[in-house]
């Protein structure tokens, strides 16, 4: 037992430190810190611009979007590196357990995202004066780590397939697009068309985020705990389907000889 | 998609017509002092099409579909609980500029860094047109297939606004979008040498987009800007001159005030061309000394 934690310890550590592309300090930086407050900031004065009376609104939206910044960036193109490294395939001929080997490629990144939320808040509060006086910390902690969870299964799933056709950057446009126009960050679900309202509910986000605006107006954490568990289901079927996926990009890869160092 | 790159490919098909092709063709420019203009006309054409040729892709028009269309959306839907006029026709016009500033940016940079990696930057040293008027044939390219492609995020704006307000001052609106799309070039081709030198660094750039975005006030007049950042703002001439097409969208200043933004943006036009051509000089002076531009 204490061997295969060290083991996925170590996958995760290696797998975090050689694939994110982030990880110096002014990337780093950029993608934490500036990248997500400046996204807020847009929004907010946007919201002041149309004079639509609460914008803190989006900016409790955009706290939400700054984790999908970081997550969905960093894990599709650690998955995407490890394919043109030319490490992938040695993780596929050796007899590592599949689901160590995947759910490590994203542990790493988890800090990031809670750190992410966390900074864009103070900035939020300090420079544009987002309301957070009647902030339930408790509540907020856990609707983040809840969030945050479902973000990074979400992107470990996008990760398989930016390994698998070898571009992240539409993978990752494609996380960031689908997760901001339909999670209820800017525009509430309920104004959506019916179809995409259904595809909203399964999605990360719009469950936990209905929770950390609860946090925002200080509500204890039992009122928002069914939003919570539906957020953590929806995070569990991603980690599930995510899994999947990669066994089956395990397989053919195998089978057909492909995912070498980058070409088929 | 068709159809869009079949208009994309016939606007490249358009810029083959007005530059002269062969050396007797272009006796009919020379200056008198000796200097070809229209060899320098025929270097910019010629970078120009190269460079429209490797972006026009049925993939470059997808990926701005896709990340930057759900930000105009999203824009677009505050826009339409506004009461105010001219806010959604404000927010769609800005999204276009959104995605030529947040796609462009740092392609101009990036493509001598292609050139660099392919070894072909050396021959466009060789050329006896100077690299700034290489490099902005490149940049125009971006410039204006990303603006075509900009529609895209305009229209779903509008579509998700739905509300078409009408301008107030057309004819100020007209010179206002002019000034804006120079400022934008004039921004974006600041960046060329940095992003060169810094290379592509995974992320780096990250944050400057946004940064963009906030400061040239594509969305919102930069007076709504905390203090700190609309003096940085103001250092921009995007800023003035979105500011004063907004003020012709929505007719909250007379025509007076609108003209006097166009004097600042003018001047820092002026400055930042002159600022990019310096930097261009330098940085080609110095690789021509150095001999440094091989790559490995």
């Amino acid at each position: 037992m204490v061997a295969r934690v060290q083991n996925f310890y170590l996958q995760a550590y290696l797998s975090y430190r050689g694939l994110f592309h982030w990880l110096t300090p002014f990337p780093y930086f950029s993608n934490v810190v500036l990248a997500p407050f400046l996204t807020l900031l847009n929004f907010i004065l946007i919201g002041r611009f149309a004079s639509v009376g609460d914008v803190d609104r989006f900016g409790i939206g955009m706290v939400v979007y700054a984790i999908v910044w970081i997550y969905v960036g960093g894990v599709t193109q650690s998955f995407s590196n490890d394919r043109s490294g030319g490490t992938l395939h040695l993780l596929f001929a050796s007899p590592a357990s599949r689901a160590s080997a995947y759910f490590a490629r994203g542990a790493g990144h988890f800090y990031n995202g809670p750190l992410t939320a966390v900074s864009t808040t103070l900035l939020a509060v300090l420079v544009i004066d987002l309301n957070a006086g009647d902030l339930n910390y408790l509540t907020y902690a856990v609707a983040i780590v809840a969030v945050s969870l479902g973000i990074l299964t979400f992107s470990l799933l996008l990760g398989n397939f930016a390994a698998l056709y070898h571009d992240w950057f539409l993978f990752s446009s494609i996380g960031y697009g689908g997760l901001l126009g339909l999670t209820g960050v800017i525009i509430p679900v309920d104004r959506l068309p019916r179809a995409l309202e259904v595809i909203a509910n399964g999605l990360p986000i719009t469950h936990g985020l209905s929770a950390l605006r609860g946090a925002f107006a200080g509500e204890p954490l039992a009122s928002v705990a069914s939003d919570l568990l539906l957020e953590l289901a929806v995070a569990g079927a991603y980690a599930l389907v995510g899994l999947a996926v990669f066994t089956f990009i395990d397989r053919a890869a195998r089978q057909r000889g492909i995912l070498a160092g980058g070409e088929e | 998609m068709r159809l869009v790159l079949l208009i994309l490919g016939r606007w490249g098909a358009v810029f083959d017509g007005w530059i002269p092709r062969s050396p007797s063709e272009e006796s009919r420019f020379r200056a008198p002092a000796g200097r070809s203009v229209a060899g320098h006309l025929y270097a910019l054409r010629g970078a120009f099409l190269q460079q429209w040729r490797v972006t026009a892709s049925r993939y470059q028009v997808l990926m701005v579909a896709i990340s930057q269309v759900p930000t105009a959306a999203a824009a677009a839907w505050i826009a339409r609980a506004s009461a105010e006029q001219g806010i959604s026709l404000s927010i769609a016009v800005g999204a276009a500029f959104v995605v030529i500033w947040n796609v462009t940016v740092f392609r101009t940079g990036f493509s001598l860094l292609d050139e660099r990696w392919a070894g072909t930057l050396e021959l466009n040293l060789l050329s006896r047109s100077p690299l700034t008027l290489v490099m902005l044939g490149k940049s125009l390219a971006f410039v204006v297939f990303f603006a075509l492609v900009g529609l895209l995020s305009f229209a779903a704006a509008l579509l998700v606004a739905r509300e078409i307000a009408g301008i107030e001052h057309a004819t100020a609106f007209a010179l206002s979008l002019t000034l804006v799309v120079l400022a934008v070039v004039a921004l974006q081709f600041l960046f060329a040498p940095l992003s060169f030198l810094v290379g592509a660094q995974g992320g780096f750039f990250n944050a400057i987009m946004p940064l963009g975005v906030v400061l040239s006030g594509f969305f919102y007049p930069v007076s709504l800007l905390p203090n700190w950042f609309e003096w940085l703002a103001r250092l921009l001439p995007t800023s003035w001159a979105m500011e004063a097409l907004v003020w012709s969208i929505n007719g909250k200043e007379d025509l007076g005030r609108v003209a006097l933004n166009w004097a600042p943006a003018v001047g820092l036009l002026i400055c930042f061309a002159l600022l990019e051509f310096g930097l261009f000089v330098r940085a080609e002076r110095r690789a021509r000394l150095s001999g440094g531009l091989t790559e490995g």
